[in-house]
């Protein structure tokens, strides 16, 4: 009973998303706190969306690798320390360099109101601080995803 | 060299894939994986350029290491002056279609040497690989890639379909699995060609050793053919150079003589399988369900004239 529950599911999951975005999550520098961004992985892959982990220590250089790479739609970045407001312009610059089509998220609890403007500023699509429920980080991301991929899906058609 | 300006155009992309510009081909697959307009034709465009990559599948249950050890083989071979890719699988949620793609995490140092790594989900495909690995695979072997490293699943004796993709195929098992190699089901000691002990650095790895080669030895009798039975410890490289060799020297050898049918049949099958399921879905009400008046109606004619 249980097997013949799971199949149609699956039957009916394809049917209703065979959208998947795809998003990076990761920490920028020696940033330690992992556990936000393995809870917030873990949220999105409920949400159905393909996260590609990237764990801690990375820099603006290999987020933006990954991002070539994978082709994601979006990186997102877990912020408990410091880093994000050191190294975010630089990772900015580096995709404006490589003119890739990629959105920047932030996402923790020590962003204030003064830095998420300041971010916002420089570019970033979105910033998730403290009190944001999960429903608003999913759908965001999945905004962003979606107009990337029809973006990517049109320039095609367009031939 | 990688270009900025990324063609859009399906056929664009396979031009500049052919000339090995990486942004376009990590955009092609993004193409094929998706199935976006014109992934059928550039497949096809793809498909005589192809052929020429040795593809190496590396399999074992969760937890021996797969990623760690996949990661320091391309590194060992990426030393070597090869050519090397690796792609990345992971299961996809049956009840969420989403997934948690987490090998890349474990091959930073891979990264970080400017290999390409291409991440996947299943997204639904049963016996661990997905119709999609073996479309990038494809994608890379056309790129010019000399070696692609598949790092399956890891569900254990669902994993015999990396028989039909993979040239050589890595089965990894570690010490205290209980039982000798209990963990290692029938189907995965027959498609193995070569076996990897890893974290041989644990209390009995020469007890596993031992155990697998009596398994083997019935196996090499009937076959002909050994199969080299090796020790690594992934996280600190050792025993990755002589895994590297091993690879190599099997890669030399001649292919299987079925390979190519083998994969031409399954690959078949599961584009057919993709198409009528895409069908079905597209379908509100099938009238009265019945398997046979739609199988008659669909298949019938167009079998016929084959």
């Amino acid at each position: 009973m249980h097997a013949l529950t799971v199949k149609l599911t699956i039957f009916d999951q394809k049917k209703v998303s065979m959208f998947k975005p795809k998003i990076i999550v990761g920490l920028l520098g020696i940033d330690q706190h992992e556990v936000g961004a393995v809870a917030v992985a873990g949220l999105l892959r409920d949400a159905g969306m393909e996260v590609i982990y990237a764990g801690r220590y990375n820099t603006p250089e290999s987020f933006v690798r990954i991002a070539a790479d994978e082709d994601a739609d979006v990186i997102g970045i877990s912020c408990h320390s410091w880093e994000y407001i050191e190294y975010t312009p630089e990772l900015l610059t580096l995709i404006a360099r490589d003119k890739l089509d990629v959105a920047v998220i932030l996402g923790g609890s020590v962003i204030t109101a003064s830095d998420e403007a300041a971010m916002r500023r420089q570019g970033v699509a979105g910033v998730f601080g403290p009190g944001v429920s999960a429903e608003q980080i999913v759908s965001e991301i999945r905004s962003l995803a979606e107009a990337r991929q029809n973006r990517l899906r049109t320039a095609l058609q367009n031939v | 060299m990688s270009s900025i300006t990324t063609p859009h155009a399906s056929m664009d992309l396979v031009a500049s894939v052919l000339h090995q510009d990486r942004r376009s081909m990590a955009r092609l697959i993004s193409v094929v994986e998706n199935r976006w307009p014109g992934w059928l034709d550039a497949m096809q465009a793809l498909y005589a350029h192809a052929g020429k990559a040795r593809l190496v599948g590396i399999t074992g249950a969760a937890g021996a290491g797969k990623s760690c050890l996949t990661a320091a083989l391309a590194l060992a071979l990426h030393a070597r002056g090869r050519r090397v890719a690796v792609i990345a699988i992971d299961p996809s949620s049956p009840i969420t279609g989403g997934a948690v793609l987490g090998d890349r995490v474990r091959m930073n140092k891979l990264a970080e040497a400017g290999v390409y790594i291409r991440s996947l989900a299943t997204r639904g495909a049963m016996g661990g690989l997905c119709q999609a690995a073996c479309d990038v695979a494809r994608i890379l072997d056309a790129a010019g890639y000399e070696l692609i490293l598949i790092e399956t699943v890891g569900v254990g004796q669902d994993e015999v379909d990396i028989m039909g993709l993979a040239h050589t195929v890595l089965v990894l098992c570690t010490p205290g699995q209980g039982d000798g190699v209990q963990a290692i089901k029938a189907g995965l000691m027959e498609i193995g060609d070569l076996m990897v002990i890893n974290k041989a650095d644990l209390p009995g790895a020469d007890q596993v050793a031992a155990d697998l080669q009596q398994m083997l030895h019935t196996r090499s009798v009937a076959m002909q053919r050994d199969c080299p039975v090796l020790r690594t410890t992934a996280t600190s490289s050792e025993g990755t150079n002589e895994l590297a060799e091993a690879v190599l020297a099997h890669a030399a050898s001649t292919p299987k003589v079925d390979q190519k049918r083998v994969r031409f049949r399954n690959e078949l099958l599961r584009l057919l399988d993709a198409a009528i399921e895409d069908r079905l879905m597209q379908e509100p009400v099938l009238a009265d369900f019945n398997p046979y008046t739609v199988f008659q109606t669909w298949f019938s004619p167009a079998l016929q004239k084959l």
